[in-house]
């Protein structure tokens, strides 16, 4: 009579001992090598997002995916090739940052030493061993802190305070930097300003670059011209593109798609000729009269004085656009002819999350762009002197957030 | 009754009800006569014992947590006895985790549900608060940021955050605020703690996706005194007094919780030590202290009325008073410290209930809850350093500056009040015995207002955000003959919120947002005896949850809104069963276990738009199938053993996810199994009580508890390089338990000891844990009946 009631019990360990058994797919373990190295952030919901650092020898077929390989990150990160070291930052206040090299194997693995830094809105290398990076505050404090980072020994060599309202020089907004160079042992940093969290100006329609000096960085001007906006868009750090022979060329968005403030001023292109601290009043390069009314979102300087460049496909900027990036097209730009050539073969597709400046990179007369838009995430080549581009290999993740060659 | 009983000559039958102090039936106490012959009663507390010799017996009744009782009988020949035995608490049984599957439950009604219950009361004498003791069930894992008071994520199969709903005696917990919240409130202040997993009945009135939790308070009758203290490792204080008086001539009553808590939670952690010159990461750790990361919290409740009148049963006004202090030690990862950042909230909260049986009509019941939360919540971070761990700061200013305005992480003193107001109400009618109809019905306005002293004219901060919820629920309750138990049920949902807008960019034009949304949702739950000791139970909800204000119209500082937020809702399963032979009168055993399947759609998920906006969106299904199971042992009132064990599989069945563009794209983590959430973890209670029960030398008692957690992947299994991948180690943890108590319970003296062998133990990602802790319980109970 009693030993009826234990079948169930008996039924229940057995289902346990089943259920016990499934497990979680098989997981394919690729090891690839390859010189291109593509930072991609994964599927998944936003605590989840991670990026995977993933190797290639072949963008132009295939697929780039991080399914069983890539280098895991602790987030979605932004990331900075400095020589040949590759740094992954992340967007946390403040948190650790480490190195990656190519080994003697040709595989990309992690090097010895971190470091600490809070988000770096702007950035850039200085050269092979050192960059530059910036926090920037946006709750109304007064200093921004930059930090000159060592690659070789992975530390900071110098944290410098930047008076933000200093540079705004008018009391009640600040200024955002958005790029950082070093020229001529004098440290150029464009900005745009704002009086709140909201990124709210009255300040919209004129170019700023802060000039400071090095090392010490005193503010010693600030170049200002009102032919066009503030210079590029948020955290884009391609404000200026120096060439061969020293000079810069600048340009500002003003698009709201962009995220750029409105402004009452046209999408351009400016000149600070090399040795001067002064916007040069006998260039500018009009974008909007040259394309007939369209802005421009990012640009990647490619050589010889020439530039691939996203421009945006309609010209009236609503609301319901900020942020998006949405329907660029790319375009060869020529700063000393002031021409502008549409690049063929490649799709409308989005500039957001930081333009060509992280997801693109330039090999020879070529660059490798990703492009993004409703069809998926693909690679394309673009040759610079034809102005054509070829549709390559596919990505499997969100976005690609850096895009770097790199050698052993 | 049950089973057919041959009635012989010479032999009698013995039969009756066992209640509880309060007059509820008491399933599982054992009923003996002499040595050999005995049973256990069932759910609604009834028990019969056939053939018993005619002539006197005596009769024992005993169950965990009561008095034992004794009756002497005098049986004649063919004589069907019918003896009804009502039980005292008692404080003996002390540091034990009694875990009675369905001992304690409210009311028949409830039995069809995937419940646990577990009762507080025997925990009463141990240094833990509701989280602690949750933990240690079976399917819920909570996954603490730090010590006491830190920030926590309670998951039950595999739902988790605002898909769980609590309650503190049926009342939604949602609008208490921070200052009065699972992870501050002591055990002392609840008797029992319900748990609902996956099918949540309509007396509890909230859209819960995934289940409930009900704590149910000391809100009894009944005069009474409860004082207890306790201190431990990192100055960790908790004081607890709650008392009760009824005036029994007039029916007038007064009750009281007092609470306060303060840890300075400054634990050892292994960590590197950032250079603040250099910012140099060293690749080795140290040792050293949390050093900012107090907490203290205090809480006075008090309610007073009437009970026992012509006009209510029970009316009761009151009030709800608390205050929070909480200091911020570091970031989602331990590579960010803070060490000045805190938060302050309050809690004014006035309360009214009513309750009534035989309201208007016959078999009519009636109860009305309704409550305001007045309380704010500010973020306070108002000093420019950066730290590390060695508690080293350096102002982030020019060295020659020696202050500036500025905050570690964002500049504020944003101070903000939900203004949240509740009602709800319950109506049941007995048709005919069997029979039962109720309805539910709970209103919740939720207004948000805040200001920040540092930025007086951000108008983000001045305009409301309200948030209107409705819910309906209807159902319908059949008992048949002590055997079957069914229920029906239907919700009814509607959401009205109202949110000011405006364009980007000092756009003038602010907009009012108006956005409502109704939906439905429906279940059975069913429970059968196939034996006196076997029942089964199944049960089915097609629960839904309604997106909150946050979700819907954003924060107003980086959440944008999403005014086409659909409500997430899913189809949950659940079959068990629960078996309690008798093997003899001494040794009992219980053992259940529940088999579960989730079938989750449009899951509500916040999602990276540009740069640093987020947005609530609904994508991603889940599925989750898997069992949870308890044994337990009990050797007389001396000796039990149990062990309880959760096995899920959670994964992502959402083969297609949009893109940016809304493009559906083939994901790579289709049918991977969800990252970051315990899928295997398990608990082994033991307690032991060394002094017998009437020497005249009170009570020795012992407890043990093992805890262990299989390890996971933090991110995505199949995505990446396994050897890159991070992952968060298996945990075995051990705590001990000694308490005495003298006869009567009314001194309690209790050593607790956590985490044992100084185990590292992680929560959330590698977010580093208390080491051997110690506390010491002092309890003074008394109780007039």
């Amino acid at each position: 009579m009693k030993k009826r009631t234990f079948l169930p019990v008996l039924l229940a360990f057995g289902a346990m001992t089943t259920f016990s058994s499934c497990d979680k797919k098989e997981e394919e373990v690729v090891t690839v090598t390859g010189s291109y190295v593509l930072a991609v952030t994964a599927d998944g919901s936003s605590s989840e997002a991670t990026d995977y650092i993933l190797q290639s020898s072949d963008l132009m077929s295939g697929e780039i995916s991080p399914v069983g390989q890539g280098i895991e990150q602790k987030s979605y990160r932004m990331y900075e090739l400095v020589g040949k070291t590759l740094l992954s930052i992340t967007y946390q206040n403040p948190n650790t940052v480490p190195g990656y090299v190519m080994n003697a194997e040709g595989k990309l693995v992690q090097k010895t030493g971190q470091f600490s830094v809070n988000r770096l809105h702007a950035r850039n290398p200085i050269d092979q061993n050192t960059m530059f990076g910036m926090t920037v505050p946006r709750d109304g404090s007064r200093y921004a802190t930059l930090y000159e980072i060592d690659v070789n020994s992975m530390t900071v060599l110098m944290q410098k305070q930047i008076d933000v309202f200093e540079a705004a020089g008018n009391g009640v907004e600040w200024a955002y930097f958005n790029d950082i160079r070093k020229v001529d042992n004098k440290i150029f940093i464009p900005f745009f300003q704002i009086k709140n969290n909201l990124f709210e100006s009255a300040y919209t329609d004129t170019a700023y670059i802060a000039v400071y000096s090095y090392p010490d960085f005193k503010l010693e001007k600030v170049m200002k011209d009102a032919r066009t906006g503030t210079l590029a868009v948020y955290a884009s750090n391609d404000a200026m593109s120096v060439t061969e022979n020293g000079d810069i060329y600048a340009y500002s968005s003003t698009a709201l798609s962009s995220g750029v403030q409105p402004s009452t001023k046209p999408s351009g292109i400016l000149r600070i000729k090399k040795g001067t601290t002064e916007f040069d009043q006998n260039y500018f390069m009009n974008i909007e009269e040259i394309t007939g009314g369209y802005k421009l979102n990012s640009i990647k300087y490619v050589g010889n004085g020439k530039a691939l460049a996203q421009i945006y496909s309609f010209k009236t900027h609503e609301k319901t656009d900020l942020w998006t990036g949405r329907d660029c097209k790319l375009a060869v730009i020529d700063f000393v002819a002031k021409s502008v050539t549409y690049v063929s073969g490649v799709p409308l597709h989005t500039g957001s999350g930081g333009g060509l400046k992280y997801k693109s990179l330039v090999e020879g007369d070529n660059v490798y762009a990703q492009i993004s838009n409703a069809e998926g995430i693909y690679i394309y080549r673009i040759n610079i002197n034809s102005a054509t581009g070829t549709k390559g290999a596919h990505v499997q993740g969100k976005a690609v957030m850096g895009m770097y060659k790199m050698d052993i | 009754m049950l089973l057919c009983n041959f009635i012989f000559a010479q032999t009698a039958v013995l039969k009756g009800k066992v209640l509880d102090d309060e007059g509820l039936p008491f399933p599982g106490a054992t009923v003996k006569i002499g040595s050999k012959t005995g049973t256990v009663t069932n759910a609604d507390g009834l028990f019969e014992l056939a053939k018993i010799p005619v002539g006197k017996h005596i009769v024992t009744v005993y169950a965990l947590g009561m008095e034992e009782q004794k009756h002497e009988v005098n049986l004649k020949a063919n004589e069907v006895r019918v003896l009804n035995i009502r039980f005292k608490a008692s404080n003996k049984d002390l540091g034990t985790v009694s875990i009675e599957g369905k001992s304690n439950l409210q009311q028949v009604k409830e039995q069809p549900y995937h419940v646990t219950a577990i009762n507080a009361k025997a925990l009463h004498n141990t240094s833990q608060d509701i989280n602690q003791v949750l933990n240690k069930s079976a399917g819920i894992r909570i996954r603490e940021e730090g010590g006491l008071g830190s920030s926590f994520n309670f998951s039950m199969n595999g739902f988790s955050g605002k898909q769980v709903r609590f309650f503190l005696d049926g009342v939604p917990m949602d609008n208490f605020g921070s200052a009065l919240s699972l992870n501050n409130i002591p055990i002392n202040l609840a008797e029992r703690i319900e748990i609902y997993k996956g099918v949540v009945p309509i007396w509890l009135g909230a859209d819960a996706l995934g289940g409930a939790v009900n704590i149910v308070s000391n809100g009894k009758a009944r005069d009474f005194l409860d004082v207890s203290y306790s201190y431990g490792s990192f100055n960790t204080h908790r004081l607890a007094v709650s008392g009760a008086y009824t005036n029994k001539k007039n029916g007038l009553t007064i009750s009281t919780n007092i609470f306060k808590n303060h840890s300075d939670n400054n634990y050892w952690v292994d960590v590197p030590i950032t250079n603040l010159y250099t910012n140099q990461v060293p690749n080795t750790t140290e040792h050293v202290r949390r050093f900012h990361d107090q907490y203290s919290s205090e809480s006075v409740q008090l309610e007073g009325g009437v009970i026992g009148k012509k006009y209510a049963d029970r009316m009761l006004v009151g009030i709800i008073l608390a205050k929070n202090y909480k200091e911020i030690q570091t970031g989602a990862q331990m590579s960010t410290v803070f060490g000045s950042w805190h938060q302050n909230s309050n809690t004014i909260m006035p309360t009214f209930k009513y309750q009534k049986r035989d309201f208007l009509i016959k078999g009519l019941s009636f109860n009305a809850f309704g409550s305001i939360n007045l309380g704010a919540t500010q973020n306070v971070d108002t000093v420019a350093r950066t730290y590390n761990w060695a508690g080293e700061s350096r102002l982030k200013a020019p060295d020659s500056v020696s202050y500036i305005a500025g905050g570690e992480s964002s500049w504020s003193l944003y101070k903000f009040k939900n203004n949240t107001a509740t009602a709800t109400s319950n109506l049941s009618y007995r048709i005919a015995p069997g029979h039962t109809i109720g309805m539910n019905y709970v209103f919740s306005n939720f207004n948000r207002t805040g200001f920040d002293p540092l930025f007086p004219r951000d108008s983000t901060n001045l305009l409301p955000q309200v948030l209107r919820k409705q819910i309906v629920g209807i159902g319908y309750n059949f008992d048949f003959r002590d055997r079957l138990s069914v229920s029906v049920f239907a919700k009814y949902y509607h959401n009205q919120a109202e949110a000011w807008a405006r364009g980007p960019y000092s756009d003038p034009s602010w907009k009012q947002n108006k956005n409502s949304i109704d939906t439905t949702g429906y279940g059975i739950a069913a429970a059968y005896f196939i034996f006196k000791d076997l029942q089964i139970k199944g049960s089915y909800e097609l629960a839904c949850r309604m997106p909150d204000g946050e979700e819907l119209f954003g924060d107003g500082v980086n959440q944008i809104a999403n005014k086409s937020l659909k409500p997430e809702n899913s189809n949950n399963y659940n079959i068990g069963f629960v078996y309690s032979p008798v093997i003899s009168t001494d040794h009992r055993i219980i053992l259940e276990a529940n088999f579960l399947a989730r079938k989750a759609a449009d899951f509500i998920r916040v999602d990276v738009s540009g740069e640093q906006r987020t947005q609530s969106v609904n994508v991603r299904g889940v599925k989750n199938s898997g069992f949870d199971a308890y044994v337990k042992y009990i050797w007389k009132d001396r000796f039990n053993i149990g062990a309880n064990i959760t096995y899920q599989t959670l994964y992502n069945s959402t083969q297609f996810e949009p893109n940016q563009f809304g493009t559906q794209i083939l994901s790579a983590v289709y049918l991977d199994r969800i990252p970051n959430i315990p899928y295997l973890f398990g608990n082994v209670d033991l307690g032991l009580r060394i002094s017998p029960n009437h020497s005249g030398w009170g009570n020795l008692s012992t407890n043990y508890n093992f805890s262990y957690v299989e390890e996971f992947y933090l991110k995505w299994p199949s995505l990446g390089d396994p050897s890159t991948k991070s992952v968060i180690p298996l945990q075995l943890s051990h705590d001990l338990s000694i308490s005495y108590s003298t006869i009567g319970g009314r001194y309690n003296l209790t050593l607790d000891c956590k985490n044992l062998t100084n185990a590292k133990l992680y929560d959330n990602f590698a977010l580093q844990k208390a080491g051997r802790a110690f506390y010491f319980k002092v309890r003074y109970f008394l109780s007039n009946k």
